[in-house]
């Protein structure tokens, strides 16, 4: 590399680069300060125009470079590695900076996906990728396959990643038991969806309670051994701590308490419970207990064994958040279904998912609140990604292409 | 089921240990033996896996426990193709002792086998992510002392002999950086499916991008060799430091502190 050539005389190397790079971050970061206003949300088909547009600027640059050199340098490579880093530079400000979306102060630095910075440094990120991908393009060659899996699919990831957004629509759904909801909700305004859904039931499966040796006074749990004294639900195990044994006789997933014990019930309110014997070794003495875990109808019975010593039964762990539900569609058809968390649905081009409900009535809420989102660019995001995986695969496989004369001088290289 | 784990993770034990004492050696048959008993103490944990799996008759993907087991199967496995590829015999060493690690928190802690996962974890894409994200740190961190050696190797600080670090560094860094890629894609996978959307420039989803960008750039500056070496082991060397505030400093900083990512104890 000639290190010696005066400043802004092509070639343009690293120092252009970096200096253009740096230029168009303030001069962006500036603007965004001063005015002080969000970039609009674009959508279809201005999104796509953009998109268009970009593309046809990667292919000038390609097509022009043998006349023009600023062209030439934006295919080298201290112009791509000036990109990457501006792009990290803007997600270095989004780390350092608490970022709020609702934010109506600055939107740069608090809320940057919404400011001039953020889409003027991918645009020209997106523009540079392209313009690179498409040279390497021609002439063909296999030994470009990773090359071309790496950049077109990073490519299709930051296209449509970012051009898309303004294209997503991401609504609630809040469900009461019973009730059949066609449209979704944003900020207040409602939005017709080309489907109606009806809440069955929701419900919430827990795991069983663990239980736990804590302290009376303080309710800390008690260690032996450096192990916390915190057991999983087992009939067959003896819980030990100290000279104390507990062993569960009897367990209930669903239960309410009747008189001094608690009998299996199914209805609002029910609470898991046990019935435990409680052994000093010691002493050799021994007594019966039921205990529950708090429910929105009881608080939670605990075993004191004595001032310093408490056996609780702690709250039970959800295993699973589960909306059963009735879809209806536009053209008559009907049909049952569950939705899960990870386990969203898909009607026609809209996925939805399990996101909340009552927490104050927790297992029992009559509410299940869903997210509803279409996202008509995720199909080439994707294509993207398993782009990228197998562009990674062939990067993990390959390692650094080593040129000729390397081959020969490492040709003994690392057995290690 | 779990009660026959102790049997199988014995026989992994016993062969991952013969196959690492046998890296130390260039004999042939004892080549072989390295190899035979690393693939055979990994496919001892994948039978185990099977037949946990028929016997629940659910994928083993619920538990803590259950995670492990898949690591210790995955990190093996990978971790022997990787060195047959590059014959890194340090790095199938440091894949048995990773391995061996969940083996044993599971053999030592058989009571939080049953230690459940939160509903959003309980993802197909959960157990990759975390896979391909600890064999890229793994390459990374070594690149990261592949980099502190060569800068004083080419400062003149220490000699060498029969390592060549540039070439070395350079390979070790492709193939953490292939890895640390698909971390950051099988976690946009997941993402999609557990939350709803696959990006959300969440504080730790930053950090790992901002520290893919920062190999990225490492690869573009090898791509004509401009630099000097000691910029690139300076280079190398540093980058790890931003690895590790994605890894643990985002617990730490304030603009973090909402992030979904942040372990809580």
């Amino acid at each position: 590399m000639n290190n010696n050539k005066p400043l802004w005389q092509q070639p343009w190397q690293y120092k252009e680069s970096f200096l253009i790079m740096t230029a168009i971050l303030i001069g962006a970061g500036v603007c965004d300060i001063w005015g002080n206003t969000a970039v609009p949300p674009i959508f279809f088909p201005y999104n796509i125009t953009i998109g268009i547009i970009a593309l046809l600027c990667s292919m000038g640059i390609v097509l022009l470079q043998k006349k023009y050199a600023i062209f030439r340098w934006l295919l080298s490579v201290p112009a791509s590695i000036s990109a990457i880093a501006g792009f990290v530079g803007i997600s270095a400000i989004m780390a350092l900076t608490p970022q709020n979306p609702q934010a109506t102060a600055l939107h740069f630095p608090y809320n940057i996906t919404s400011s001039w910075t953020y889409a003027i440094t991918i645009g020209y990120f997106l523009i540079i990728l392209g313009a690179i991908s498409l040279k390497r393009l021609y002439p063909f060659s296999a030994r470009n396959i990773g090359f071309a899996l790496n950049h077109w699919g990073l490519y299709c990831i930051i296209f449509a990643a970012s051009l898309g957004a303004g294209d997503v629509q991401k609504l609630n759904m809040t469900l009461d038991t019973g009730k059949t909801i066609w449209y979704g909700t944003k900020n207040q305004q409602t939005y017709e969806l080309p489907f109606a859904i009806r809440l069955n039931e929701f419900g919430i499966d827990e795991y069983p309670a663990k239980f736990a040796f804590v302290h009376t006074q303080t309710g800390t749990v008690l260690s032996e051994n450096g192990r916390n004294a915190i057991f999983d639900c087992d009939t067959s195990v003896i819980f030990q701590y100290k000279e104390w044994q507990v062993q569960i006789q009897d367990f209930l997933q669903s239960s309410a308490p009747v008189n001094n014990r608690f009998m299996a019930m199914h209805d609002f309110g029910s609470t898991q419970s046990a019935r435990i014997t409680i052994k000093n070794t010691l002493q050799d003495t021994a007594f019966d207990a039921w205990m529950a875990s708090a429910s929105i109808l009881y608080p939670p019975l605990h075993v004191k064994i004595n001032d310093s010593l408490t056996f609780i039964m702690m709250q039970p762990e959800p295993k699973r958040f589960y909306s059963s539900i009735r879809v209806y569609k536009n053209n008559g058809h009907k049909y049952d279904t569950i939705i899960e968390v990870n386990k969203p649905i898909t009607i026609d081009s809209w996925k939805i998912y399990q996101t909340s409900y009552d927490e104050t009535k927790g297992k029992w809420s009559s509410i299940s609140i869903l997210e509803v989102i279409n996202d008509p660019w995720l199909i080439y995001v994707f294509i993207g990604f398993y782009m990228v995986i197998a562009g990674s695969a062939y990067l993990i496989w390959n390692g650094k292409k080593q040129s000729k004369t390397n081959m020969k001088k490492n040709s003994h290289v690392e057995t290690f | 089921m779990w009660k026959h784990f102790e049997i199988y993770a014995l026989a992994s034990l016993i062969l991952w240990v013969l196959s690492a004492l046998l890296c130390f050696s260039k004999n042939k048959t004892a080549a072989l033996i390295r190899d035979i008993s690393m693939v055979a103490g990994s496919l001892s944990i994948f039978v185990f896996i099977a037949q946990l799996w028929n016997y629940m008759e659910r994928p083993p993907l619920r538990t803590l426990g259950e995670t492990r087991l898949w690591y210790s199967a995955f990190i093996s496995a990978i971790g022997f193709i990787v060195y047959k590829r590059w014959n890194y015999r340090l790095f199938l060493l440091f894949s048995i002792m990773m391995s061996v690690v969940f083996l044993l928190i599971n053999y030592l802690k058989p009571e939080i086998h049953s230690k459940t996962l939160m509903p959003a974890l309980q993802s197909i894409w959960f157990v990759p992510h975390v896979i391909v994200y600890i064999i890229s740190y793994s390459f990374l961190g070594f690149s990261c002392l592949i980099g502190i050696l060569g800068y004083a190797y080419s400062k003149g600080k220490i000699r060498a002999t029969n390592i060549h670090f540039m070439p070395l560094a350079d390979n070790i860094t492709y193939i953490g950086y292939g890895f640390l890629t698909l971390g950051l894609v099988f976690g946009a996978l997941w993402a999609k499916e557990a939350w709803g959307h696959y990006w959300t420039w969440d504080p730790k989803e930053t950090w790992a991008f901002i520290t893919w960008g920062v190999y990225l750039a490492y690869i573009h500056v090898r791509y004509h060799s401009h630099k000097k070496d000691d910029f690139n082991y300076a280079y190398l060397a540093l980058a790890f430091v931003v690895l590790l505030i994605c890894w643990f400093g985002i617990n730490y900083l304030p603009a973090a502190q909402n992030s979904v990512h942040v372990y809580s104890n």
